[in-house]
């Protein structure tokens, strides 16, 4: 270093003496720069390595993403070729027809609440009876059983003596609201079943005459819609056993297919361990191995497939019975119900047959022309990444990657956020600008950005925690039911995740429109103010209008600023990956959802690196990059075209 | 990673103490995370002088490193194989299986659902979404929220395979982060349901269901359909260190603590 500064003043510059001076009077050099220009590059060297880097993050970014499309073409390809496709649309017919069933049982046990409530609430609490004397009578019963093991007369009644008096002690003291927990019996049968209760044998079993009476008169009462239900219930099963048969083939074929594609490398990793192994045994077994892997040119999945080429007509035989024998059974459901909803479900399951008739037709007959060697189109491979409605992942059939929820859940939190965060963001950005006395504006501006400095995960806490827990509690109150969504029965949900995040705008939209308030020329103000307009309305009619690029690009930057945000919804957000029941209404935003970057966060930390799943992810990052991206091109478009207008 | 660094870690104190005797444990990851190490804690402390050497990459690398004779005990979260034991067959030794205990899921609901009692069948349709409402399953009508662990856990397999007979979860079920989680959010509404490790269940505003009629309860662990053996395996009947840990970490009363500490349930 020494031997530098001693070299520079021998070369004072000549052509830097122009540039700032007074920071330079030493003239020294190092390296040939003068000072000056060190604190130039250095601060140039800053700015080019933030742009190499964030460069390298989307190259990297779109490197792994792009690579998910043939990788996703590729498992299609095989979910085709090993037949899982064609199983497949079985599962999904009867995905379809188990909702059916789920629609019958529901009206079955609603209407058999509505006519035999009281027989099953005698049943139901003959069982809830046995926990709490399983619990508090382990002993005893224990002791019972050992006196009449030892049929000792003396030991057997004395031991029954002490059992009866445990049985009066408990049915006094047991919690009414604990064991007839539906609240189906009323005084008189609740008394017979405490009486019907002291009569109980452990040991046997066996239910008091009363409990017996009250069971059979529900089997027997409801006869016809029964035999209705169950025909109902059984008309898939030959369609099920097939699905559940070929299920374990295909599961098979592929497993077999995936582990055939590793073959080559395995042989080359037991060839390459032979090798270096000293121990000539060892040597040996590892040659062995290596021999016993084949290694194919191609899998043979034609001949693999076969069976389930040859299931075929089983197929259709199967789904021909399953429409023959349930539509005899949705027709012999009866439509005359004591109660209501039960007709409505009965309703629902006679107009959703014909729609399940035509799905299952549909789904037949794609699974009908299913051949294994038929290839798959890259592009509707890849459609099915943006437009998919389903995202199943670490499954053990086959893991599905559709956007769409994802998406749909960011976007619905966003726009929640946005449409509560809006208003009151741009009102106090106008009233600090504006209105506000000077000691009013120098509290109420930090105190707003002062929210910025909140850690996300203290607000999705304070989500959890705290509004969830009060909003639910707010829609039980009765006479708010009106209110689309209440009463609530998730806390964690769109409308809560969103209340979060609009918190978490307001400082981001609120800075920025009072920034483009402010770049309102003040001569605007005074003319209009000089021509007689009230305060209000120059605002509103002058400085609004007149800003309103400023006010639109901070929108936009606040939307950008919550589609990016990802603790809060991982939290509070409630992840189920579906699509929202648009059939709710507004009361959507009660349901809970998933996010794009809810999911990353959540999945990233199980997945290997360069598998489908983990580029998966990364599509998924890229797109949030994609949009958060075009909001700011947005944003900065706005404020350039209006400004100069 | 992080069984390359123990790995490394077991060579460093081999290489450190190699005066010592060494039990080189493998397998199971359902062991291997947390009981085991805590048991090998506890053990090391009790002042018995041996190294010990844990791998956990899942229960088939218990076989196959006993097979290779590269570990003294294997630890497994399912019974071997008959393939597996045909290999030991093959070279004329035996496998010795010793139960460690018992992992047992119990699925919880709130307090307030008068359902006391659901078939494997029943939570089956409810996780998998061919059951949607209480109704269906003798309760008050009224939507049901499944809670489930999410993809990373290890209970979310076991569970779909103990309970779901593999088939994936339905769209409508929640991914919650933990156990603590789940049973909050099942405390807190009347119609959820979910599934929790066995110290979990007794939470306030929990009930756990009797699964086809067999509650869950420690007792019950060879009845309850929803849980699993955890095993020891090891080459013919342990000898020397080896028989002195696996006898102490299966029968030791501050051993069974450990493992019920970790969630799982000791052998009686």
């Amino acid at each position: 270093m020494r031997l530098f500064y001693a070299a520079a003043p021998a070369m004072v510059p000549t052509s830097t003496t122009r540039m700032a001076t007074h920071f330079q009077r030493k003239g020294r050099k190092i390296l040939g720069l003068d000072l000056q220009s060190w604190i130039k590059s250095f601060f140039g060297g800053n700015a080019a390595i933030s742009i190499v880097i964030l460069f390298l993050i989307c190259l990297f970014l779109i490197l792994e993403a792009v690579r998910f499309f043939p990788q996703h073409h590729d498992d299609l390809k095989l979910f085709r070729r090993s037949g899982q496709e064609y199983v497949d649309h079985l599962i999904k017919e009867t995905k379809g027809y188990t909702a059916l069933v789920s629609m019958t049982n529901q009206a079955y046990y609603r209407e058999l609440d509505e006519q035999y409530g009281v027989e099953r609430g005698i049943s139901n609490s003959f069982d809830a009876f046995l926990d709490p004397i399983e619990d508090e009578g382990d002993d005893l019963i224990g002791e019972l059983e050992e006196a009449r093991d030892s049929e000792d007369a003396a030991a057997i009644s004395a031991a029954e003596a002490k059992w009866k008096a445990f049985m009066a002690e408990l049915v006094e003291e047991v919690d009414r609201a604990e064991i007839d927990s539906f609240g189906r019996l009323d005084d008189s049968s609740w008394s017979a079943l405490k009486s019907a209760m002291l009569e109980y044998d452990p040991i046997e079993e066996e239910p008091p005459a009363y409990v017996i009476a009250a069971q059979e008169k529900l089997t027997e009462g409801m006869s016809q819609f029964e035999a209705a239900r169950s025909q109902v219930l059984s008309a898939g099963d030959t369609l099920k056993r097939l699905k559940s048969e070929l299920v374990k083939i295909a599961s098979k074929v592929k497993e077999d297919a995936v582990a055939d594609k590793s073959a080559a490398a395995r042989k080359a990793a037991l060839l390459q361990g032979a090798e270096v192994v000293e121990d000539p045994e060892k040597k040996a077994e590892l040659l062995k191995n290596a021999e016993a892997i084949v290694i194919r040119d191609e899998f043979p999945y034609a001949e693999r497939t076969q069976v389930l080429l040859d299931s075929k007509p089983r197929h259709e035989e199967a789904v021909a019975e399953l429409k023959q024998k349930l539509s005899a059974a949705v027709a012999a459901l009866p439509t005359q119900l004591g109660s209501p909803e039960a007709m409505k479900l009965i309703g629902q399951v006679k107009e959703g047959y014909p729609i399940f008739e035509e799905r299952l037709t549909r789904h037949q007959k794609k699974a009908s022309a299913w051949e294994w060697d038929e290839p798959v189109n890259f592009f509707s491979s890849t459609m099915r990444f943006f437009f998919g409605a389903h995202w199943v992942t670490n499954s053990s059939w086959h893991d599905i990657y559709g956007i769409l929820p994802l998406l749909n859940g960011s976007l619905i939190i966003s726009i929640v956020a946005l449409i509560v965060a809006v208003p009151f963001s741009i009102g106090a950005a106008i009233y600090v600008n504006r209105l506000a006395t000077s000691r009013e504006q120098t509290l109420i501006k930090p105190a707003i950005e002062l929210i910025q400095a909140i850690p996300s995960v203290v607000l999705g806490f304070f989500g959890i925690m705290v509004l969830g827990e009060s909003l639910r509690d707010l829609s039980q109150v009765g006479f708010l039911s009106w209110i689309p969504g209440f009463p609530m029965q998730e806390r964690l949900n769109i409308l809560n995740a969103g209340l979060l995040l609009a918190l978490m705008a307001v400082p981001t939209i609120f800075t920025l429109c009072e920034d483009a308030l402010n770049n309102v020329p003040r001569a605007f103000s005074e003319a209009s103010l000089a021509l007689g307009a009230s305060k209000l309305q120059t605002v509103i009619r002058v400085i609004l209008p007149a800003a309103i690029s400023g006010i639109l690009a901070a929108v936009l930057l606040g939307f950008g600023r919550v589609i990016g945000e990802t603790m809060v919804v991982l939290l509070v957000a409630g992840n189920k990956i579906s699509l929202p029941d648009w059939s709710a209404g507004l009361g959507v935003l009660t349901q809970p959802t998933h996010t794009m970057t809810g999911i990353i966060a959540q999945e990233m930390g199980e997945v290997t690196e360069g598998t489908l799943h983990f580029r998966a992810l990364f599509s998924v990052g890229l797109i949030l990059f994609v949009i958060s991206l075009l909001i700011n091109i947005a944003a900065q478009r706005i404020i350039k075209r209006f400004s100069h207008a | 990673m992080k069984y390359t660094a123990l790995l490394a870690l077991g060579a460093i104190f081999a290489g450190s103490a190699f005066a010592q005797e060494k039990i080189v444990i493998k397998g199971s990851d359902t062991l291997g995370a947390k009981m085991v190490p805590q048991l090998k804690e506890a053990y090391v402390a009790a002042g018995n002088k041996v190294d010990f050497e844990i791998a956990a990459e899942g229960s088939s690398q218990a076989f196959s490193s006993l097979l290779a004779g590269t570990a003294d005990i294997g630890m497994s979260s399912r019974d071997a194989k008959d393939k597996e034991k045909n290999a030991f067959t093959a070279k004329g030794q035996t496998l010795t299986e010793h139960v460690a205990g018992f992992d047992m899921i119990a699925v919880v609901t709130n307090k307030e659902n008068g359902v006391r009692k659901l078939t494997v069948k029943q939570i089956e349709g409810i996780f998998t979404g061919d059951i949607t409402d209480w109704g269906e399953l003798g309760g008050k009508p009224g939507k049901i929220s499944a809670y489930t662990r999410n993809t990373t856990s290890g209970t979310y397999k076991t569970f779909q395979k103990l309970a779901m007979s593999k088939r994936d979860y339905g769209s409508g079920t929640q991914k919650m982060a933990g156990n603590e989680q789940i049973a909050t959010e099942v405390a807190g509404n009347i119609n959820g349901i979910g599934y929790v490790g066995l110290a979990y269940a007794g939470k306030e505003g929990l009930r756990a269901v009797k699964v086809d009629g067999v509650s869950a309860k420690p007792r019950n662990k060879d009845k309850y359909p929803l849980a699993r053996k955890l095993f020891y395996y090891t080459v013919g009947e342990p000898t020397g260190e080896s028989k002195k840990f696996l006898d102490w970490a299966i029968n030791d009363d501050e051993a069974k603590k450990i493992i019920s500490g970790v969630g799982f349930i000791a052998v009686d």
